[in-house]
């Protein structure tokens, strides 16, 4: 039975354009349900990351609307705290840079900051200790956040948020550049977030793992365009429009001693053909 | 060249005396980490308010002997925090301290004649500790706080004590990106450094440094736009808020009383005895 609520986000033929009169997004319309997991794709420069921070409520599109939970989400809108907080309570962002999403001297009270602005106060410490604890990160309470390791700061990013309890993940990127383990770590994570009824919305290249994040894909165009709204199996299954989106490449391969060069392709399953 | 400004780049960073060094010195077992912040913030207040009206070298000497006792129970390096303060104090003060000690600048009764004409006198000696004198002790005031206080319950300190949010987001905010700015113009000098090969002349090299200095400023506006961003999606509106609630003893209020006892006298004694 279809539920009455309304999705978590609602876009309407939004668009951006930044401060230098550069397109961002145009035109762009999808809706987010609770429950999704959903992929956005698309080349460097699609506008992936600007979708994310409208999503997030950090920017504002410049034309068409943009709703969470069933209100406008508008610069206005976030200017009334009762809306504000329960929003930023909801929907967390994961920066793709952690140096920029990890402000505080220790990573304990980095992950305080939003119990502490958001929450209840006297539970921050319970709450702060459980945290750290479920991403393995317990040893580097003192540590200060821009002396750990990449998968380190990660690991600590997710925690920070996390530990709000929300309902809306936003990731950019969210594993870039990180070691096997610090990647298995974050993908039971973000299940165990998913399983528990979570709505993810991760912005990736990663199409080795875009099975593992997502069930449903929005794939951006370079003019920063939906040039598709599908499940991730379809969009995987269809090469063809991958290559012509720059989402998979073909590039030359060396072949063992023998001086032999000819385009390659690679799986995205880890298999190479 | 261009290891000498990484160097310099590095003990800058160091100079600042702010990340986990002080995180961990905060954390330490000594008399002033024990104390309410918003305590320290006060009798610091009072303390400085004080080293900007005595005149006296000798009064400020002594406001400096008391910060380094201060200092010494606080289990803090007293040689350490001195060789920072004195290098601080040096760079800020000195290009001003040094020129007062001759005639030309501050005209007196001679202490040392130097050729053609130039002296140093007694007044510019004065006049250069005074100077000297008022920096380090303010510096060490400061620094007093910030090595025995982790620095989110300094600015919720002076949230609570009514300063004003933009000066403190400011400060938050200065406070995390002064190391890795320094951080990353020692590695735009090191990717330099990687792509030189021989002597790069004078107006190259300042060029260079121009440029770096310009691009550096553009992604310090960057990043502090973006980590602005980070603080508010978890919800910051401006109130820094700390994790353990501030609780004020009557050790604490001795702090206080000590710090405006010392400055009243210190003020007194300079009014009337200098």
């Amino acid at each position: 039975m279809p539920s009455n609520d309304p999705p978590i986000f609602r876009a309407r033929d939004i668009g951006f354009v930044y401060p230098d009169g550069t397109t961002g997004l145009n035109g762009v319309s999808f809706d987010v349900p609770k429950g999704d997991r959903l992929a956005l794709l698309g080349a460097n420069g699609s506008g992936k990351s600007t979708l994310l921070r409208l999503l997030s409520g950090l920017s504002f599109p410049t034309t068409g609307t943009l709703e969470a939970f069933g209100e406008p989400l508008t610069e206005k809108s976030l200017e009334d705290d009762a809306f504000s907080t329960a929003f930023r309570r909801r929907v967390q962002p994961v920066f793709q840079d952690a140096d920029t999403q990890l402000f505080s001297p220790t990573v304990e009270e980095e992950v305080a900051f939003g119990p502490l602005q958001l929450g209840d106060p006297s539970r921050a410490a319970s709450a702060v200790a459980e945290a750290l604890e479920g991403m393995s990160v317990s040893h580097l309470r003192e540590r200060a956040p821009y002396r750990l390791s990449g998968g380190e700061k990660r690991k600590v990013a997710f925690a920070a948020v996390l530990v709000l309890n929300p309902e809306v993940l936003l990731l950019d990127e969210p594993m870039t550049g990180l070691d096997p383990r610090s990647v298995g770590a974050l993908l039971d994570a973000l299940d165990d977030f998913s399983s528990g009824g979570g709505t993810i919305v991760v912005a990736t290249h990663d199409l080795p793992l875009l099975k593992e994040m997502a069930n449903r894909a929005i794939v951006l165009s370079e003019d920063g365009r939906v040039a598709r709204d599908a499940s991730v199996d379809d969009i995987l299954a269809d090469r063809p429009f991958l290559e012509s989106h720059n989402l998979a490449h073909i590039h030359r391969h060396h072949h063992g001693g023998e001086i032999h060069t000819h385009p390659h392709e690679h799986g995205w399953e880890g298999t190479m053909s | 060249m261009a290891s000498r400004y990484r160097k310099a780049l590095d003990e800058f960073g160091a100079m600042l005396g702010v990340g986990w060094d002080t995180e961990r010195s905060a954390r330490l077992a000594g008399w002033l980490q024990n104390r309410d912040p918003r305590c320290k913030a006060v009798a610091a207040l009072a303390l400085l308010i004080t080293v900007a009206l005595v005149r006296s070298p000798a009064t400020l000497a002594v406001l400096y002997a008391f910060c380094l006792f201060v200092t010494a129970t606080s289990r803090l390096s007293v040689t350490r925090l001195m060789r920072r303060a004195w290098i601080a104090a040096a760079v800020f003060t000195g290009l001003i301290a040094l020129p007062a000690v001759l005639n030309v600048f501050t005209p007196g009764p001679t202490a040392v004649q130097l050729p053609f004409g130039w002296a140093v006198t007694t007044t510019g000696l004065t006049t250069a500790a005074r100077l000297l004198l008022r920096a380090l002790t303010s510096l060490h005031v400061l620094w007093l706080v910030v090595y025995t206080t982790p620095w989110n319950r300094v600015l919720a300190a002076l949230g609570s004590l009514g300063a004003p949010a933009p000066a403190v987001v400011t400060l938050g905010i200065t406070h995390r990106y002064a190391f890795l700015l320094t951080r990353m113009a020692g590695e735009m000098m090191a990717s330099r450094s990687a792509r030189t090969v021989g002597h790069i002349d004078g107006a190259r090299n300042r060029a260079q440094i121009t440029n770096a200095a310009g691009t550096l400023l553009l992604h310090s506006h960057h990043s502090a736009s973006a980590v602005h961003g980070a603080m508010i999606a978890r919800g910051f509106t401006g109130r820094f808020r700390s994790l353990e609630p501030f609780r004020a003893t009557w050790r604490d209020v001795v702090l206080v009383l000590l710090a405006l006892a010392l400055s009243f006298a210190a003020w007194s004694i300079d009014r009337h005895a200098f």
